[in-house]
C-alpha cells in the first residue's frame, strides 16, 4: 500500500478484500481452515484490521463513509463466517455419525479392580445367609491352648478322637508349668472363646483358618472352616437341621437335598454329618447317568460337607453354663471345600500359593 | 475296619442283600467309605480232577496233566511243582475265563504243546496270597468236577470298608456289626453258642499276678496244650485274605479271627517260653527293653505297661508281642491271653512307641471287659478245631478291678426338647434293649437303664437320646427354623472394619491372597525379615517350621511362582497375622495387611512402562479415601526396614499418625527372587488402622463454598532435596488464608536448571469467604505465597 493517496490506495483494497472474502472462507473445508481465513481477515494483523489503520490518514470528511465501509464489510464477513461455520459444523457431525464405527475393541484405560479370594467370596456368602438368620461374627487367635482347643471341647485325655485332628504344636519357650499351646486345628475353639466371654443367648458364626499335619493330594497343612452355633433355652437339634437345610440351599441350589447322617464329634450329642445332592451331577435334574458317570461324588450323588451335632453337655459344663439351662447346636465345615465345590477348583493348592493368575479369575 | 458281608449275615441270621446292608450302616452311623466285590468274575472256572500226569516233550519244568473238568478230559500245560496225585481235585480254569488282572484264558502252544486251560493257584484266581503252586482240594474233599469254583469254595463276599468314629470300639467286631444290623432292622441278636469239646487236660501250675489293677483291671490266661502248628484250612485263610491279614498259621490266625469277630484282641504264648510258670503284669522300669514281633527292639519307660514272666518282659501290654514268646513252627503248648487293658495306658504307649496294630486300636478305644470268659472259650474252640491238642478246661481269670456298668436316666420330655421330635417312650426301649441296655426300671415319663459293657461311649443321657435317634433315623427328624434372638452387640465392629478393608483393597486393584502363616528360617534370612519367635514343635518340614513373623514371603512366593510361568503382571493383597513373642500364655498375632505390585502397569492405554511407586502411592490413597474419607499422606522414610529400598520408602500418615510404609522392596531381594522386576510393597497395622477407625467415625458433611475460587500458577526452582509436599504445606501457609489448595503439576530438571535442583510449578486455588476476590486481593495473597517458599526453600521464583 502506498502512502500516495491514501483513501483511494484504502478503497481500492477494501474492493479487493470484499471481492475475495467469500471464495476464502467458503473455500475452507474444515473449522479450523474456516478460522485461519477469517484470522487472514479480521484477525490482528488481518487485512481489514489493518486496513483500520489507515483511518488516521483519512481526510476527515470521508471518514464516515471509510469507516461504514470497513464495518459493513467486517459484518458480512462475519456473518458469512457464522453461517459457513455452522455449516461445516454440521458436516462433521453429519460425518462423525455416518461415518466408521468406532473400534469398541481396542483396550480400555481402566483399571482392573482386584478379586476377592475365592474362600472369602463363599464366606460372605455365609456371612450374609447365617447373618440374615441373626447370627453374628467373631473371630479369635490362631494360636491356642490346648484346653481350648479340645479339653474344654471334652476331648478326653489321650483319646484316638484326638487323631481325627493331627496337631501342630508350638515350642515350648522353656520346659515348665506353662499351657500346652498349638495352632487351632479347628474354628470350634470359638465356641469356648465366645462362650466363656458371653452369657446365652448367642448365635454365632467364626470363619477362620485352621491346621493340621496333613500334607497330600487333597490336604493343606493350613485349611479354611467356619464354626456355627447357636446356645439358648430349648435349642433342638429340629431346629439344627432347619439351619443348615437353608444354608445348604441357599448357598448351592433350592432343589438340593440334604441328609443328616449319625456321626461322633466329641463336643456334640448326638453328632452327625450332613451329607448335600451332588452340585456337579445335579441329582434334582434326574439324569440318573450323569449321577452314576461323575467323578466328584463317585456315582453315590452326595457330597459330605459338613458336620454338626448338639453342644455337649460337658461343653456347657467346661464353660459355665448350666446344661440343665441352655441347649444348642454347632456345625462346623471346610470352606476350601466348599470354594471348590462351588467355583470348579481342582486343587487345593491352588487356593494358598497367591499366583496372581490364578487370583485374577475370581 | 474292613468287615465282610457274609460273616456279618451269618452272625446275624439276617437276610438282607450288601447293598441294603450298606444303606443301613451309613444311616445308622457306621460309615461304609468303600465296597469291594470278591470272586466276581470267575466264570469257566471249575474244579477238575487229575487223571494223569506226563512230563513235556521239550521242557522239563513244564508237565502235561490230563484232568477230567466234569464233561470232558483236557490236557493243560503246567508249570507248578505240587500237582497232586490222580484223583485229587485242582481248580481249572477253562478256555473263555477271565482271570484278575484281565488276563484271559485262550487256546495257545506252550513250548510246542497245546494247553486247553490252566490249572490255577490262590493268587492267579484273586482269592488269596498263593503260597506255592496250584490250589489243592484236600483229599476227602467231595466236591464233583466240572462245579463252579464259586460254588464249590466259599468266595463270593461283599467287603465293606468302614469309616468308623472313634466312640465306637464295638463296631470293631463283626458280632458288634451283626448287633447293629438286627438293632437297625428291629430284629433281636444273640450271640452266637460256643462249643467246646470236653476239657481232658488239667491246668498246669501258672500264675498270674496284676500288679497295676488301673492299667490292667482283669486279665484271663487259657490253656491249649499239645496243639499242632500247620497251614491254616482255605476257608480260614481266605477269610483272613479278604479282611486284609496275612495268614500266619493256625494257631495265630485263630486269634486274629477271634478278634475281628468279637472286636477283642487275644494273644498267643508259646507256654514252653514263658519263664517261671507265672505271668507279671507290671510297669516296665525306666530303660528296660524288649523286641518286639517285628524284629524291633524297643525301650520303654516307667509309663509303659508290660506283660512279664518271672524273669523278663514277654509283650507290650495292649499293643504287641514280643519275639521271645512268640508262637512258632514248634509251638505245642499255648497259653492265650484275653485282657482287658486301660485305653489311655494303652494309647501312650502306643504312640510313645510309634507302633499301631490291630490290637492296640481296639484297646484305645476301649474293648468289652465282660467279654474275657466269652473270648477265651471261643479262642480255645477254634484252636482246639485247627490245630487239635488237649483243652484245659479251667482258665485263669483274674480280676484286679471290677467294671462298673453306667447307670443312666432316658426321660422322655428331655429326649423331646433335645431332638425337637416326640419318640415313643415304647419305642426308645426297645431301641435301647437292641443296643444291650438292661431296663432297670421304666415308667410313663422315664427309663433307668444299665449300658452295656461293650459300649463304653454310653454315659449320659444325651448318649441315650443319640442312640434312640440314629436308629430311627434322623430324616425322621422334622426341619425347623429357629427363632434367634438377636445378640446385643451384633458382629463387632473390627471384623465388620476388616470386611470393609478387604472389598477397598480389591477396589483399589489388588486380588486377595491367602498364604500360610508357617514359613521357613531361612526365608525370614534371605527377605531381611525379624527372626521367628514362635516355633512349630512337630513342623512337617523345614520350609514350615517357624509362625512367620511378616506377610512378604507369601508374596515373593507367588510372585516368584508366577514369574516362572510367564506371568508379567501381580497385584495382590492379603489381611493376615504374623507372629510374636509375648508375656501371655499364646504368642501375639499381629494383624496386617499388605500389598504387593509387581509388573506392567495397566492403567494406561498402550503405553508400556513398569509399575512404580507412585502407581502403589495412588492406590493406596484410592484405598483409604474409600475406608476413611481421608487422603492419606506419604514421607519419605530415611529409617525403613533392610527389605526395603533404603531411598524409595515412604513412611504413610494418617490424621498424624504413622499407619505404615510404602515403596520398593529392595532390589537385591527382587533378584534373590529372580523377579526380573521392580516389586513394590506397603504393610499397615491393623492397630493403628482400628485406632483410626475409632478416631474418625462417620463422614460429616461440609458446607459447600458459596464463592467463586480464582486460580494462580507459580514456578520455581529448588534443591533437588526439597520435597513436593513441603512445598506445598508453604504454599498454603504463606497463602492464607485464602489459599485453599496447592497442586504440582509440573516437574522439570535438564537444560536451564543448574544440577541439583529442580523446577517445580504448581497451581494454587484461592478463594474468599466473605466474597469473591478482586486481583489485588488474589495477588497480595499469592506474593505472600511465593514469598515464604522463597524464604523457607531458597526456591527462585521464575
Ligand atoms: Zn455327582
Amino acid at each position: 500500500m502506498s502512502e500516495g493517496a491514501p483513501i483511494e490506495t484504502a478503497l481500492s483494497e477494501l474492493a479487493r478484500i470484499e471481492a475475495a472474502y467469500e471464495a476464502a472462507l467458503s473455500g475452507a473445508h474444515d473449522e479450523q481452515e474456516l478460522r485461519r481465513e477469517r484470522a487472514k481477515l479480521l484477525g490482528g494483523e488481518g487485512e481489514l484490521t489493518k486496513l483500520m489503520r489507515f483511518m488516521p490518514k483519512i481526510p476527515n470528511e470521508r471518514k464516515k463513509e471509510f469507516g461504514q465501509k470497513v464495518n459493513g464489510l467486517k459484518r458480512a464477513i462475519e456473518a458469512l463466517f457464522e453461517a459457513r461455520l455452522e455449516a461445516i459444523e454440521a458436516e462433521a457431525r453429519k460425518a462423525e455419525l455416518e461415518g466408521p464405527y468406532l473400534d469398541v475393541t481396542m483396550p480400555s484405560r481402566a483399571r482392573t479392580p482386584g478379586r476377592i479370594h475365592p474362600i472369602a467370596r463363599v464366606e460372605d456368602e455365609l456371612i450374609e445367609i447365617f447373618g440374615s438368620l441373626g447370627f453374628e461374627l467373631a473371630d479369635g487367635p490362631l494360636i491356642d491352648t490346648h484346653a481350648n482347643c479340645f479339653d474344654r471341647l471334652g476331648f478326653p485325655p489321650d483319646h484316638p478322637a484326638t487323631d481325627m485332628q493331627d496337631t501342630f504344636f508350638i515350642t515350648r519357650k522353656e520346659l515348665g508349668a506353662e499351657e500346652t499351646t498349638l495352632l487351632r486345628t479347628h474354628t470350634s475353639t470359638l465356641q469356648i472363646r465366645e462362650m466363656m466371654k458371653r452369657k446365652p443367648p448367642l448365635a454365632v458364626i467364626a470363619p477362620g483358618t485352621v491346621f493340621r499335619r496333613d500334607d497330600d493330594a487333597t490336604h493343606s497343612p493350613m485349611f479354611y472352616q467356619l464354626e456355627g452355633f447357636l446356645v439358648d433355652r430349648d435349642v433342638s437339634f429340629a431346629e439344627l437341621k432347619g439351619v443348615l437345610t437353608l444354608f445348604a440351599r441357599r448357598l448351592f441350589h433350592e432343589e438340593i437335598s440334604v441328609r443328616f447322617r449319625p456321626s461322633y464329634f466329641p463336643f456334640v450329642e448326638p453328632g452327625g454329618e450332613v451329607d448335600i445332592s451332588c452340585v456337579f451331577c445335579k441329582p434334582w435334574e434326574k439324569d440318573e447317568a450323569r449321577t452314576a458317570s461323575c467323578r466328584i461324588c463317585k456315582g453315590t450323588g452326595w457330597l459330605e460337607v459338613l458336620g454338626c451335632g448338639m453342644i455337649h453337655p460337658v461343653v456347657f459344663e467346661n464353660v459355665g453354663y448350666d446344661p440343665r439351662e441352655v441347649s444348642g447346636f454347632a456345625f462346623g465345615m471346610g470352606l476350601d471345600r466348599i470354594a471348590m465345590l462351588k467355583y470348579g477348583v481342582p486343587n487345593i493348592r491352588l487356593l494358598y500359593e497367591n499366583d496372581h493368575r490364578f487370583l485374577s479369575g475370581f | 475296619m474292613l468287615a465282610s458281608y457274609n460273616w456279618i449275615k451269618e452272625l446275624s441270621g439276617l437276610d438282607v442283600s450288601p447293598e441294603e446292608v450298606a444303606s443301613i450302616f451309613n444311616r445308622v452311623g457306621l460309615e461304609v467309605e468303600g465296597v469291594k466285590e470278591f470272586g466276581a468274575g470267575l466264570d469257566h472256572v471249575v474244579v477238575a480232577e487229575v487223571r494223569s500226569m506226563r512230563p513235556h516233550p521239550s521242557a522239563d519244568k513244564l508237565r502235561l496233566v490230563t484232568v477230567f473238568d466234569g464233561e470232558a478230559e483236557a490236557e493243560i500245560v503246567c508249570g507248578a511243582p505240587n500237582v497232586p496225585e490222580p484223583g485229587r481235585k485242582v481248580i481249572l480254569a477253562k478256555l473263555g475265563a477271565v482271570l484278575p488282572g484281565d488276563f484271559r484264558i485262550v487256546p495257545r502252544k506252550i513250548r510246542g504243546v497245546e494247553s486247553a486251560g490252566m490249572l490255577c493257584s490262590e493268587s492267579e484266581l484273586g482269592i488269596g496270597e498263593g503260597g506255592e503252586g496250584i490250589f489243592v482240594f484236600d483229599a476227602d474233599c467231595e466236591v464233583a468236577p466240572g462245579t463252579a469254583l464259586i460254588d464249590a469254595l466259599p468266595i463270593r463276599d461283599t467287603i465293606f470298608e468302614l469309616g468308623l468314629t472313634p466312640n465306637r470300639p464295638d463296631a470293631l467286631g463283626h458280632l458288634g456289626l451283626a448287633r447293629e444290623l438286627c438293632l437297625a432292622l428291629g430284629k433281636r441278636f444273640e450271640l452266637p453258642a460256643i462249643e467246646l469239646p470236653a476239657a481232658r487236660a488239667e491246668r498246669p501250675a501258672f500264675e498270674v499276678e496284676i500288679r497295676d489293677a488301673d492299667r490292667c483291671p482283669r486279665y484271663g490266661a487259657a490253656f491249649l496244650l499239645g496243639a499242632e502248628v500247620r497251614p491254616s484250612p482255605f476257608w480260614l485263610r481266605y477269610r483272613l485274605y479278604t479282611l486284609g491279614q496275612r495268614s500266619l498259621g493256625n494257631l495265630v490266625d485263630a486269634t486274629n479271627l477271634v478278634m475281628l469277630e468279637w472286636g477283642h484282641p487275644i494273644h498267643g504264648f508259646d507256654l514252653q517260653k514263658l519263664e517261671g510258670k507265672k505271668i507279671i503284669v507290671r510297669r516296665a522300669e525306666e530303660g528296660e527293653t524288649l523286641e518286639g514281633l517285628d524284629g524291633v527292639e524297643r525301650e520303654l519307660t516307667e509309663d509303659d505297661l508290660l506283660i512279664a514272666d518271672a524273669n523278663r518282659g514277654v509283650a507290650y501290654a495292649g499293643v504287641m508281642g514280643g519275639a521271645n514268646s512268640e508262637i512258632d513252627e514248634s509251638t505245642r503248648d499255648v497259653l492265650i491271653e484275653c485282657a482287658y487293658f486301660a485305653p489311655r495306658g494303652v494309647r501312650r504307649t502306643s504312640r510313645r512307641l510309634g507302633i499301631h496294630t490291630d490290637a492296640s486300636h481296639r484297646f484305645e478305644r476301649g474293648v468289652d471287659p465282660e467279654a474275657v470268659p466269652h473270648v477265651l472259650r471261643r479262642a480255645l474252640g477254634l484252636m482246639h478245631e485247627l490245630g487239635g491238642g488237649e483243652i484245659v478246661g479251667e482258665w485263669i481269670d483274674k480280676i484286679a478291678k471290677p467294671n462298673v456298668r453306667a447307670r443312666i436316666e432316658y426321660r422322655h420330655t428331655r429326649s423331646r426338647a433335645l431332638l425337637g421330635y416326640e419318640i415313643e417312650l415304647g419305642r426308645a426301649k426297645a431301641i435301647l434293649e437292641g443296643v444291650g441296655c438292661a431296663i432297670l426300671e421304666a415308667n410313663d415319663e422315664r427309663l433307668f437303664v444299665e449300658a452295656p459293657s461293650f459300649r463304653p461311649d454310653l454315659t449320659r443321657e444325651e448318649d441315650l437320646i443319640e442312640e434312640v435317634a440314629r436308629i430311627v433315623g434322623y430324616d425322621a427328624i422334622p426341619t425347623v427354623l429357629p427363632r434367634v434372638r438377636a445378640g446385643e452387640k451384633g458382629t463387632p465392629a473390627p471384623i465388620r472394619f476388616r470386611k470393609r478393608l478387604v472389598r477397598a483393597a480389591a477396589a483399589a486393584g489388588f486380588n486377595q491372597t491367602m498364604s500360610f502363616a508357617f514359613t521357613s528360617p531361612e526365608t525370614l534370612k534371605k527377605l531381611r525379615l525379624p527372626e521367628a519367635e514362635i516355633a512349630i514343635e512337630n513342623p512337617l518340614s523345614s520350609a514350615q517350621s517357624v509362625m512367620r513373623t511378616s506377610l512378604l514371603p507369601g508374596f515373593m512366593e507367588g510372585a516368584s511362582r508366577t514369574r516362572r510361568h510367564g506371568g508379567t503382571r501381580a497385584a495382590l493383597f492379603e489381611l493376615g497375622r504374623s507372629f510374636h513373642r509375648s508375656d501371655e500364655i499364646l504368642p501375639h498375632e499381629e494383624e496386617h495387611l499388605a500389598l504387593f505390585l509387581m509388573g506392567e502397569a495397566e492403567s494406561e492405554f498402550l503405553v508400556e512402562r513398569e509399575v512404580d511407586f507412585f502407581d502403589l502411592k495412588g492406590a493406596i490413597e484410592g484405598l483409604f479415601f474409600d475406608v476413611f474419607g481421608e487422603l492419606p499422606t506419604f514421607e519419605s522414610e530415611h529409617e525403613s526396614p533392610p527389605y526395603m529400598h533404603p531411598r524409595r520408602t515412604a513412611r504413610v500418615m494418617l490424621r498424624g499418625e504413622a499407619i505404615g510404609i510404602a515403596g520398593e522392596i529392595h532390589p537385591d531381594l527382587a533378584e534373590e527372587y529372580d523377579l526380573e522386576m521392580r516389586p513394590l510393597y506397603a504393610e499397615f497395622a491393623l492397630c493403628s488402622l482400628d485406632r483410626l477407625r475409632e478416631i474418625i467415625g462417620d463422614p460429616q458433611a461440609k458446607p459447600l463454598p458459596r464463592f467463586q475460587s480464582s486460580t494462580r500458577d507459580l514456578a520455581l526452582v529448588v534443591d533437588e532435596s526439597i520435597s513436593a509436599a513441603s512445598i506445598v504445606e508453604a504454599l498454603l501457609e504463606g497463602g492464607a488464608p485464602l489459599a485453599e489448595s496447592a497442586v504440582l503439576f509440573d516437574l522439570y530438571r535438564g537444560e536451564g536448571i543448574p544440577e541439583g535442583k529442580k523446577s517445580l510449578a504448581f497451581s494454587i486455588v484461592y478463594r474468599g469467604s466473605e466474597g469473591t476476590l478482586k486481583d489485588s486481593e488474589i495477588d497480595g495473597a499469592h506474593k505472600k505465597a511465593a514469598k515464604l517458599v522463597g524464604s523457607r526453600f531458597g526456591a527462585i521464583i521464575r
